[in-house]
């Protein structure tokens, strides 16, 4: 079976991935921004003992026995993020699983961040596994908890839950139609966070937005998740009525979308940009039924190994910049001819 | 509208300049406000979470409640964390901190998350092994939320107009905090 970034989830047509992540620290250990490189070094062999004893698969990685290309595609994956492979002052290492819907970040801004992945929107069922996990580590680690302010982080902006729930959306037509301003003022109003994926406003690419929930103190694990779903769920609503509003104009709408296809699919080099947004048309037709020469599972291949890191994970070989985007033009063929599953 | 330059991509770029009271217009794309030079406004400022949280929390300090103001000197004996550092740098050093820095937390986790009390999945929560104590800590707890509940739902009675189930709820609450007292005699 493929891997949950490969496969398409509940909602799929907007909805690309969800998330949830729980940030925990060790009693008896100062917060990292005050921990020494021994103190990082014991909270990393503590961790890396019971490894074995929490199941699932998990392995433990240390961040420095990874190369360069594996850290890029695993960001690009959003398994770790930037600055945790960036800064490269402390020991830092990674608890993950063969099939990656499992992701415990240590040593990132907190000692412990726990993370969870699936396709599609499918929240709750995250939140029942992170909070598995949680109560198994928890239970042979001790934790940084009060019983006033919850569970004990260094940043006072994940106290309490230390939960954050996300989803990424794909909203084209939320963009194309102007809408999106919007959408974006009301979700912020609501207490809730969007942001582009790949850059802000009108710099983002591929009309990606992530939402995810701002408070983790004076609120259950359950009401965020229920908050985050029913954000999700209106945008979802408002992105499939401007789908169909876009429809009404089928010429314009199918030209827009088959001519990214044609562009994708003739290109004899693209950039890593230019693919993205080429994708995102391309994605809308395919989930609008308009598109019928490649399917979803082709869009989610597509959009994983069109990505720099991921793209030479593929090929299983380093490239510069230059031959990425020559290369880059040859894998979008070669997934689009292969036969449709 | 096309680039008044190259006149091939769209105007993403508007420039006005007055020199001497001569207004000039110009309808750019990217590239072409880039090459002129007009569009060399990147400029990364070192904006992160703490260099708003540092305003944030300046604010306070005039209304500050007098008891509070010993804070300000005192130093985390396991990290020797001082408040200062936590406006500077938006993180505390270690779980001590949020014992000794509590009143100024709370107030700030107020405002910046809109509540202070933990109210999500507890950890390690008080097993009935601990013995009598904590039980008996427990019905306490259950009274005192009783409580808290009842006086929630009287004023909320009072806020509908409902008088006479806010009389009803009123001898109801009496009639708990009676027992308590007679409980403690």
């Amino acid at each position: 079976m493929s891997n949950w970034y490969l496969q398409n989830g509940k909602d799929s047509d907007v909805v690309i991935s969800s998330r949830v992540r729980l940030v925990r620290n060790l009693n008896g250990f100062k917060f990292l921004n005050k921990c020494s490189k021994e103190e990082q070094e014991r909270i990393l062999e503590k961790i890396k003992e019971i490894v074995p004893s929490l199941g699932y698969g998990l392995k433990y990685m240390d961040l420095k026995d990874i190369d360069d290309v594996t850290k890029l595609s695993l960001v690009e994956k959003h398994l770790i993020s930037p600055e945790f492979v960036m800064n490269e002052n402390s020991k830092k290492a990674i608890i993950i699983n063969d099939e990656e819907n499992i992701c415990i970040m240590i040593n990132e801004d907190d000692h412990i961040k726990i993370q969870v992945f699936s396709s599609g929107q499918e929240l709750d069922n995250l939140m029942s596994l992170v909070v598995e996990i949680d109560e198994k580590l928890g239970e042979i680690l001790e934790y940084s908890y009060s019983q006033k302010f919850g569970y004990l982080t260094a940043s006072p902006i994940n106290v309490g839950t230390g939960m954050r729930a996300s989803v990424i959306v794909h909203l084209p037509a939320l963009a194309l139609t102007g809408n999106l301003p919007k959408v974006l003022r009301i979700v912020n109003n609501l207490g809730m966070s969007i942001k582009g994926l790949y850059g802000e406003g009108t710099q983002n690419q591929g009309d990606m937005y992530q939402i995810s929930n701002n408070q983790t103190i004076g609120i259950t694990e359950k009401e965020i998740i229920t908050n985050v779903r029913n954000i999700a769920e209106k945008i979802i609503e408002q992105e499939r009525i401007a789908r169909k509003f876009l429809c009404k104009n089928e010429a314009e709408l199918e030209d827009r979308v088959y001519r990214a296809l044609g562009l994708l699919t003739y290109a004899r080099k693209i950039s890593s940009e230019e693919c993205k947004k080429l994708l995102s048309d391309v994605k809308m037709g395919v989930d609008l039924g308009i598109i019928k020469e490649i399917d979803d599972s082709k869009i989610k291949k597509l959009e994983l190994y069109t990505k720099s890191g991921n793209l030479q994970k593929y090929l299983g070989k380093k490239l510069d910049g230059y031959e990425r985007e020559i290369k880059r033009a040859e894998v979008i063929k070669q997934i689009v001819k292969e036969d449709n599953v | 509208m096309k680039c008044q330059n190259c006149g091939k991509n769209e105007v993403t770029f508007r420039y006005t300049q007055v020199i001497n009271g001569v207004k000039k217009e110009m309808n750019l794309c990217d590239n072409c406000a880039k090459e002129l030079g007009l569009k060399d406004m990147n400029f990364s400022m070192p904006i992160s979470f703490s260099s708003f949280l540092s305003d944030f929390f300046n604010d306070y300090e005039d209304n500050l409640i007098p008891s509070f103001m010993g804070t300000r000197s005192l130093e985390c004996k396991s990290c020797g964390t001082v408040f200062d550092d936590f406006v500077n740098s938006g993180e505390f050093g270690c779980s001590d901190c949020y014992d000794l820095f509590e009143d100024r937390i709370s107030p700030i986790l107020k405002n910046l998350q809109g509540a202070n009390r933990h109210v999500g999945r507890g950890y390690r929560e008080i097993t009935p092994s601990a013995g009598d104590n904590a039980s008996t800590k427990k019905t306490v707890k259950k009274e005192e939320s009783k409580l808290d509940k009842l006086q929630k739902d009287l004023q909320k009675a009072i806020k509908d107009e409902r008088y006479e189930d806010a009389a009803k709820i009123r001898d109801e609450i009496k009639k708990l905090e009676s027992e308590k007292k007679t409980d403690k005699e």
